[in-house]
C-alpha cells in the first residue's frame, strides 16, 4: 500500500540504557515504561521469577500481578500491556520460535488475558536487552514508543501519523525509521487501529518486513482486546529496532543440538508436509473442508457444522489459488512450516482504501470460518477484504466474526430490523451490508455499530434492554463465555471440547485443548476421568509454548513419518518425538536438564497462577459457563438438519424420541447434557487440584512451588470449607 | 461385522482399510489405523484387508487450532 | 554455470579433496568441515557435493543465497540468520552446517581446489 511520508516526530522523552547481553536465553531484565508520567525503569528479573514462571506469558502474569489490585479496571492507567517472548524466543534454528505473548486486563473479560503473536517484535525486543516490556500509564496525546536496541535508547515520540490504522502506521514507521530498504527488516511495529478505539475487540498487529514482497506484513495478537488497551493508553505504535540478527543472540549453550534438532524438523516438513497438512501451501485453511466434513465448521452462528452446498467455494484448494505460492512465508526466521500465507495485489473494493492494491495477510482458518461460513458468506474475496479491514482497523477477526454471526441470527429472529441497524440488512450472507457495518464500527459514530463493538456479552444486554429481544434466547445463542467470543469450531458434540473451550483460563479460545477428534471421532476418551486427564495434559502442554516463545503449529500440524505406527494411539496424539525435540532445544538454549514431565510442571505453575489471578480479579466468582448453543441444538431446524443423529443421541441418553415434539427432544437432550457438563466440571476441577468453585487450593499451590504469600492469601480468602471435594 | 472406533460396521470379504475409512467418511489425511492393536502403515491402507470381527481404531492425529 | 563434476568410479578414497577443502576454508583438516563428502570408503564410493541447483535460493527467508555471475550459488553471511532451512531443504544433502566452527551454513562454491589436488581425476570443474 502506498502512503505519504510522515512529518518528523518530536521526542517527548528519551532515556539511554546499556543493553544487557542474553545469556542462555535470558537477559534477566524487564523494560518498564509509563507513558503517562513519563517514567522508564529497567527492572531485574530475579532467579526466583525465572524458576517459577519460566518466561513469556509467565513473566507477563507475574509482572501484571504486582501492577494491579483486585479492583483495577482495564482502562485504569495501572493496567499494563506486558509483552514477553521467553527463553527460546528468537532462536532461528527451530521452526516457530518467534512468538511473544501479551498479558493485560481485558476490556471484554475484565480479568487477565494473554494473546500470542508472531512477527518480529518479540525477538527484536529481547535482542535489544529485554525479556519483557511492561507498558503502563496513559499518555496525554497520541505517542509512539520506540525501543532502539541499536543505540540503547528508549524514546516517547509525539505521533505525526495521519491515523491509527495498522497498515498506514506500520508502513510509515518502517519507512521513517529505516536507513534504506534493506534496513526495514530490522524493525517491528506493534499497532492497533481505529476500531480498537471504538470497540472492545481491538487487536495488536505485530509486523515483520517481507523483503521479497517489499512490504510490511502483520501478525495479530488478536484476542481479548489488547489493541483497545493500547489505544486507551494513547499509544499509536510500539516500535523496536535491532539490526543484524545472526540467529545466535540467545547465546545457547549447545548450538550443535539446536542445529541437529532443527534440521531434522526442516527435513520432516520438506518430505511430509505436502502429504499431511499442506501448511506450506495453504496454512491453517487446510482445515476448511475437513471441519465441514465432520460437522465442525461454524455455519450461521454455530447452528450447523456443515454446508455441503457451498463448502467448495471456500475450501483449501480455492484458497491455494488465491494465496501466492512458493515464498518462504515464515513469520520469524527459520519457520519452514511457512503458514503465514498472503494474498498479493488484491484490489480493495470498499471503504477508505477502495481502489488500492494491497497485500493481505491470511485469511487463516479461523477467519475463513468467522468472516465466512459463520455469517453465511461463501465468497473468499469478501473474506479477504474483511480480513484486510479487520487488521487495518485493529479488530480481532474471531470476535468480530462470531459477534457478527450473533447479530445476523438476532436479525433473522426479528430482534433487529433496518430501523434498529440504521438501514442495514444483516441477514446471514448479507455481504455488502455486513461490510458496511464493519466500516461503521471503525468510524464509531453509528449507535448500532458501537453496540456491536461491545462484544456479545454486552450486546445481549443492549439488545434485550434497547430492542426488547428475548434475553433467555440471547443467552442460549450468544456464543461467548467469560466475555470472550468462541473461536471457530463447533463444540456441541464433544463433551471433552466443552471443557476445551469453556473450562479454560480466559474463555472459549482454541489455544488450550482441541479434543474433538480424540473424543468424538476416535472415541479415545470414554470416561469423565479420561476427558479430565486430557483437559489437564493438553492445556498445560500447550501453555508451555507460551512460556518459552514457541508456536504450537510445528508440534502437531506436522508429524514424523512413523508417529502413527511407532506409538500407542494415546501416546501418538502427543507426538512424542516432537515433545522430545522441545525438551532438547530447551536444554540446548538454557543449559538446564529438564525431562518431558518437567514441561507439564513448568506450565502447571503458570496455569494455576493465572487461574488464581482470575479468581482474584473476579473477587472469588470466576465462574465457568457454557452457552446452550455450544452443547447442542437450540432450535428445531438445528435438530432436523441431523435428525437421525440427534434421535440416536437422545436414545443414548435414555430418552425415547418417539412421540416427542422436536422442542421436547431438544429440552430432553439439553437436560442430559447439562448433567454431563456438571460431571465434566467436577472431574476436571478435581484433576487440576481445584475446589468445587474452580479455585486452586493452597495444597495445589504448595505442591507446585507457587505458594507465594500473596497467592496463598487469595486462595485462603475465597476457598470455603463447603467447596472442598 | 467389524468394530470401528467402538461402533459396528458391515464387513465384506476383501474389505481394505481404505474402504473402512471411506465407509466412515473419514477424509482427514493424518489418520493412524490399528487393526486388532497392530498398526498399519498409511502406504498400505489401500491393500491391507481386514477380516470379519476385526477391531479397528482409526485415529485422527490432530489436536487442532 | 560453474560446478564440480564427480566421477565416483575413479575415486581412490585418499581424502585429499576433503583435506584441501576444510583446511582452505576452516584452517583445519576435519571431514565435518569439508564441502565435499566422500562416503563408504570400503564398498561403493560416493562423492557428494553441491550441484548448484539453487533450490536453497527460494527457501532462504533473508535472500542471503543467490547465484553469482558464474552461476555459482553463494551465501552472503552478512544476511544469513543461521536458520538452516537451506540445509533441511537441500535435495542432495550438500548444504552443510558445523556449529563448532560457525553458526551459518556453508557449501561448495566450485573453487576447483579439490579437483586440482585429486590424484585420480575423480573431480572436474565444469563450466557449461
Amino acid at each position: 500500500m502506498t502512503h505519504e511520508k510522515i512529518a518528523p516526530m518530536k521526542v517527548l522523552q528519551e532515556w539511554s540504557y546499556v543493553r544487557s547481553p542474553i545469556d542462555r536465553g535470558y537477559t534477566r531484565k524487564a523494560l518498564y515504561v509509563n507513558v503517562g508520567k513519563p517514567d522508564m525503569q529497567i527492572r531485574e528479573i530475579p532467579q526466583e521469577t525465572i524458576d517459577a514462571f519460566t518466561g513469556g506469558r509467565g513473566f507477563g502474569l507475574a509482572l501484571l500481578w504486582n501492577a494491579v489490585t483486585e479492583d483495577t479496571k482495564w482502562n485504569d492507567p495501572e493496567n499494563e500491556l506486558v509483552i514477553s517472548g521467553g527463553p527460546l524466543c528468537g532462536i532461528t534454528q527451530y521452526p516457530g520460535a518467534g512468538k511473544c505473548y501479551t498479558v493485560f486486563l481485558s476490556p471484554l473479560s475484565e480479568q487477565t488475558y494473554d494473546s500470542n503473536s508472531g512477527g518480529y517484535w518479540g525477538p527484536l525486543t529481547k535482542f535489544s536487552g529485554f525479556d519483557a516490556v511492561e507498558i503502563a500509564g496513559k499518555a496525554d496525546r497520541d505517542v509512539v514508543l520506540f525501543v532502539n536496541g541499536d543505540e540503547g535508547k528508549i524514546q516517547i515520540l509525539e505521533s505525526t501519523l495521519p491515523e491509527s490504522n495498522a497498515y498506514t502506521v506500520t508502513e510509515a514507521l518502517h519507512d521513517y525509521l529505516a536507513a534504506d530498504e534493506g534496513d526495514k527488516v530490522n524493525i517491528s511495529v506493534v499497532s492497533a487501529g481505529k476500531a480498537a478505539e471504538t470497540t472492545l475487540w481491538g487487536c495488536l498487529n505485530m509486523s515483520f518486513y517481507d523483503p521479497r514482497r517489499k512490504t510490511a506484513r502483520l501478525k495479530q495478537a488478536g484476542r481479548g482486546g489488547g489493541g483497545t488497551v493500547l489505544r486507551d493508553k494513547k499509544i499509536v505504535a510500539l516500535v523496536v529496532k535491532y539490526s543484524s540478527v545472526k540467529g545466535t543472540e540467545n547465546n545457547p549453550v549447545d548450538l550443535s543440538t539446536l542445529q541437529k534438532v532443527g534440521v531434522k524438523l526442516h527435513k520432516e516438513i520438506r518430505d511430509l508436509d505436502n502429504v499431511q497438512c499442506r501448511m506450506r501451501k495453504v496454512g491453517t485453511p487446510h482445515l476448511n473442508e475437513i471441519m465441514d466434513e465432520y460437522h465442525l465448521l461454524p455455519t450461521n452462528n454455530y447452528k450447523f457444522g456443515q454446508n455441503k452446498k457451498d463448502i467448495g467455494k471456500i475450501d483449501s484448494y480455492t484458497y491455494e489459488k488465491i494465496f501466492t505460492q512458493g515464498l518462504p512465508d515464515g513469520c520469524w526466521y527459520g519457520c519452514s512450516l511457512a503458514c503465514a500465507k498472503a494474498v498479493d495485489h488484491y484490489e480493495i473494493q470498499t471503504g477508505p482504501c477502495k481502489g488500492r492494491s494491497v497485500t493481505v495477510d491470511g485469511p487463516e482458518y479461523e477467519t475463513v470460518a468467522s468472516l465466512g461460513s459463520n455469517i453465511g458468506v461463501y465468497d473468499p474475496l469478501w473474506t479477504v477484504e474483511a480480513n484486510f479491514y479487520a487488521d487495518h482497523y485493529g479488530v480481532d477477526t474471531i470476535s468480530l466474526g462470531t459477534g457478527l454471526a450473533f447479530v445476523c441470527e438476532c436479525y433473522e429472529l426479528g430482534y433487529l430490523d433496518k430501523a434498529k441497524t440504521n438501514g442495514l440488512d444483516l441477514s446471514f450472507g448479507s455481504k455488502d451490508d455486513l461490510m458496511e457495518l464493519i466500516h461503521r464500527m471503525a468510524e464509531g459514530t453509528d449507535d448500532f455499530a458501537r453496540a456491536v463493538g461491545l462484544g456479545i456479552k454486552k450486546m445481549k444486554k443492549v439488545f434485550a434492554e434497547r430492542y426488547g429481544a428475548d434475553g433467555a434466547v440471547l443467552e442460549k445463542i450468544g456464543m461467548e463465555a467469560q466475555g470472550i467470543e468462541t473461536s471457530e469450531y463447533v463444540p456441541k458434540e464433544s463433551v471433552a471440547q466443552w471443557g476445551g473451550y469453556y473450562l479454560t483460563l480466559k474463555g472459549p479460545q482454541h489455544d488450550e485443548a482441541w479434543l474433538i477428534f480424540m473424543d468424538m471421532v476416535n472415541k479415545q476418551l470414554p470416561t469423565f476421568e479420561d476427558k479430565a486427564e486430557a483437559l489437564h495434559y493438553f492445556p498445560n502442554f500447550r501453555t508451555w509454548f507460551s512460556l518459552v516463545g514457541l508456536c504450537k503449529l510445528p508440534w502437531n500440524d506436522i508429524e514424523p513419518a512413523d508417529n502413527h505406527v511407532r506409538y500407542r494411539p494415546q501416546d501418538a496424539a502427543r507426538v512424542p518425538e516432537h515433545v522430545q525435540n522441545y525438551v532438547d532445544i530447551f536444554n540446548a538454549v538454557t543449559g538446564k536438564q529438564i525431562v518431558k514431565e518437567d514441561l507439564i510442571t513448568m506450565a502447571e505453575r503458570v496455569y494455576n497462577f493465572q487461574r488464581l489471578f482470575q479468581v482474584r480479579m473476579k473477587h472469588g466468582n470466576a465462574e465457568h459457563t457454557i452457552p446452550a448453543r455450544a452443547m447442542g441444538p437450540v432450535f428445531p431446524d438445528e435438530w432436523d438438519a441431523r435428525k437421525e443423529y440427534y434421535d440416536d443421541k437422545l436414545r443414548e441418553a435414555g430418552i425415547a424420541p418417539e412421540g416427542l415434539s422436536v422442542e421436547e427432544k431438544i429440552e430432553g437432550l439439553r437436560g442430559h447434557r447439562l448433567e454431563q457438563w456438571a460431571d465434566l466440571k467436577d472431574a476436571v476441577y478435581k484433576r487440576r487440584g481445584w475446589n468445587k468453585k474452580g479455585i486452586p487450593t493452597e495444597e495445589t499451590l504448595k505442591k507446585l512451588g507457587i505458594a507465594f504469600p500473596e497467592a496463598v492469601a487469595v486462595a485462603k480468602k475465597y476457598c470455603r470449607p463447603e467447596d472442598e471435594f | 461385522m467389524i468394530v470401528v472406533n467402538g461402533e459396528e460396521l458391515p464387513w465384506h470379504p476383501g474389505m481394505t482399510v481404505q474402504q473402512v475409512i471411506d465407509a466412515k467418511r473419514y477424509t482427514f489425511r493424518m489418520l493412524a489405523v490399528w487393526v486388532n492393536d497392530v498398526p498399519v502403515l498409511r502406504e498400505r491402507f489401500a491393500t491391507h484387508t481386514v477380516a470379519d470381527r476385526d477391531r479397528i481404531q482409526v485415529l485422527h492425529m490432530i489436536s487442532g487450532g | 554455470m560453474r560446478w564440480l563434476k564427480t566421477y565416483a568410479d575413479r575415486c581412490i578414497g585418499c581424502g585429499k579433496c576433503a583435506e584441501v577443502c576444510s583446511t582452505t576454508y576452516f584452517k583445519e583438516n576435519n571431514g565435518a568441515c569439508s564441502r565435499i563428502q566422500v562416503t563408504d570408503p570400503g564398498a561403493v564410493r560416493t562423492l557428494s557435493v553441491c550441484n548448484q541447483c539453487g533450490t536453497c535460493i527460494a527457501v532462504c527467508p533473508t535472500q542471503a543465497i543467490s547465484r553469482d555471475k558464474n552461476g555459482v550459488v553463494q551465501i552472503d553471511k552478512k544476511k544469513c540468520t543461521s536458520c538452516l532451512m537451506c540445509v533441511g531443504f537441500c535435495p542432495t544433502g550438500n548444504m552443510m552446517a558445523y556449529a563448532p566452527k560457525q553458526s551459518e551454513p556453508f557449501k561448495c562454491i566450485a573453487c576447483g581446489l579439490c579437483a586440482r589436488s585429486c590424484p585420480a581425476q575423480a573431480l572436474e570443474l565444469k563450466n557449461d
